[in-house]
């Protein structure tokens, strides 16, 4: 029989602290991590799947946190951007953006980041081509894109990070 | 924007997510990877009263490739066929470029080929690929398991000829010996569904085609396998193809209706160019591979 009152109990590791909740099945992850744990670094900009301003790492590859349902993160490993730098020193993807100067008004950013962390930590020889594939599904309103693509080219070429987003 | 209510089953064995969709019924609905489906419940144009995640299903995500053949378990990931990191039979370029065109990457983290297979979008880029290389599923339902050849899998839009509740186990391909192949897709944008697509194999034999597959997509209620077509090309002359006669051919098996990708005159007319230029490069990819040995 439905029960429409029914809820979920979950346990997930965000930025590396182990978080029970429950939740109805319903629940976005991104809300999780905005609304119940107050991560706010993650943004919402389209809620379609189309602009990648929610992208998360779940167990290390990126997710549009939008279009997750925060039960299907149960038991599993969610970083988003606030876990990149938990002792205030910026992870070297986030560097790579001050740097280059990948952002401008940092909207898109967090989930920018995110998404080029999967990419060089999962991507071989991180060319031109594949980093612009690779960021196909985030967008940049501001239209920054060259000097996102040189930020995360200069993560690449600044060496490996490990699976957990963190070097 | 968010989700109807609903109730949430995760299973972790076939057996239990056979049983759980027998007897919860036709209001139950099966989630992969969501990448459809999520987007669909936020817009409440799917609106389940319970949602079964199969993702955790143990033994569905292997991926096995034993020469030419390869065996995909149903929960495989868009992603693990486009970077090719459980290895591709050699000549499976069309999978490669299959997989690296869906979405983006955060779709192709999560999205599998069970689920695309199992939705029908006949805009999908999987259906042509099966239908080319000749594939087929198998299913497992309440009934038992059965094998399900990719000519029998589409039936219409969004709809395969899957029973409900039955659960897509697995995908077999073979792609022939010294096949060289492609896909092709016209999109809007990048990783956006097809407005036309196209997989295609050849294998040579000396200066002619011998054999050939081919898959359409975006041109039908389903994608579609142009059989006169392929009959049309095998045994020509590699350099004097009659590229025009099957794409004339083509037009009578595809039915592609006016919507926001194009009119359908339109995507008629992209049959012959995107023929000729897939044919272009997989003959070039067969001759590769013939001179590798």
């Amino acid at each position: 029989m439905m029960t429409l009152a029914q809820t979920v109990d979950l346990q997930v590791v965000v930025n590396g602290q182990r978080v029970e909740a429950t939740v109805p099945p319903r629940l976005l992850l991104v809300d999780l991590l905005r609304d119940r744990l107050g991560l706010t670094g993650t943004h919402v900009g389209c809620d379609t799947s189309n602009c990648g301003a929610c992208t998360v790492l779940l167990d290390g590859f990126a997710v549009k946190s939008c279009t997750v349902l925060a039960v299907q993160a149960d038991g599993r490993e969610v970083t988003s951007i606030e876990g990149l730098a938990p002792d205030g020193q910026l992870h070297p993807v986030q560097q790579a953006f001050w740097d280059n100067h990948g952002l401008q008004c940092g909207f898109c950013t967090p989930g920018m980041i995110m998404a080029a962390v999967d990419l060089v930590e999962h991507e071989e020889e991180l060319t031109d081509e594949k980093i612009r594939h690779g960021i196909a599904g985030n967008l940049c309103r501001c239209t920054g894109y060259n000097s996102i693509v040189q930020s995360i080219a200069a993560a690449a070429a600044a060496g490996a990070v490990d699976g957990k987003g963190r070097q | 924007m968010y989700p109807g209510e609903f109730d949430y089953h995760r299973p972790a064995s076939l057996a239990e997510a056979v049983s759980l969709m027998d007897s919860l019924g036709s209001g139950a609905v099966m989630m992969a990877g969501g990448q459809s489906l999520i987007p669909l419940m936020k817009l409440r144009l799917s609106n389940p009263e319970v949602v079964v995640d199969i993702s955790r299903v143990d033994g569905l995500s292997q991926v096995s490739v034993d020469g030419g053949r390869m065996r995909v378990g149903a929960l495989v990931r868009h992603v693990e066929l486009e970077d090719g990191r459980h290895g591709l039979p050699p000549g499976a370029d069309l999978v490669r470029e299959a997989a690296y065109g869906i979405g983006d990457r955060q779709v192709r983290n999560l999205g599998t080929l069970g689920g695309a297979l199992a939705e029908a979008d006949p805009t999908g880029d999987w259906g042509p690929v099966v239908l080319a290389l000749d594939g087929a599923i198998t299913a497992i339902g309440p009934g038992g398991e059965r094998r399900i050849a990719a000519d029998d899998l589409f039936v219409g839009p969004y709809a395969s000829s899957l029973e409900h509740g039955e659960i897509i186990r697995g995908i077999e391909l073979t792609v022939p010996t010294g096949a060289g192949s492609c896909y092709l897709k016209l999109e809007r944008r990048a990783g956006s569904f097809a407005i036309a697509s196209i997989a295609l194999w050849v294998v040579l034999e000396a200066d002619a085609l011998r054999a050939c597959g081919i898959g359409l997509g975006g041109v039908g209620l389903t994608p579609v396998r142009p059989a006169a077509a392929e009959r049309l090309l095998a045994g020509r002359a590699v350099d004097d193809l009659p590229v025009r006669e099957a794409a004339v051919a083509i037009q009578d098996d595809i039915s592609p209706v006016d919507d926001v990708r194009g009119g359908s005159d339109y995507k008629r007319s992209l049959i012959e160019p995107m023929l000729r230029r897939a044919l272009d490069i997989a003959v070039s990819r067969a001759r590769s591979a013939t001179e590798r040995g």
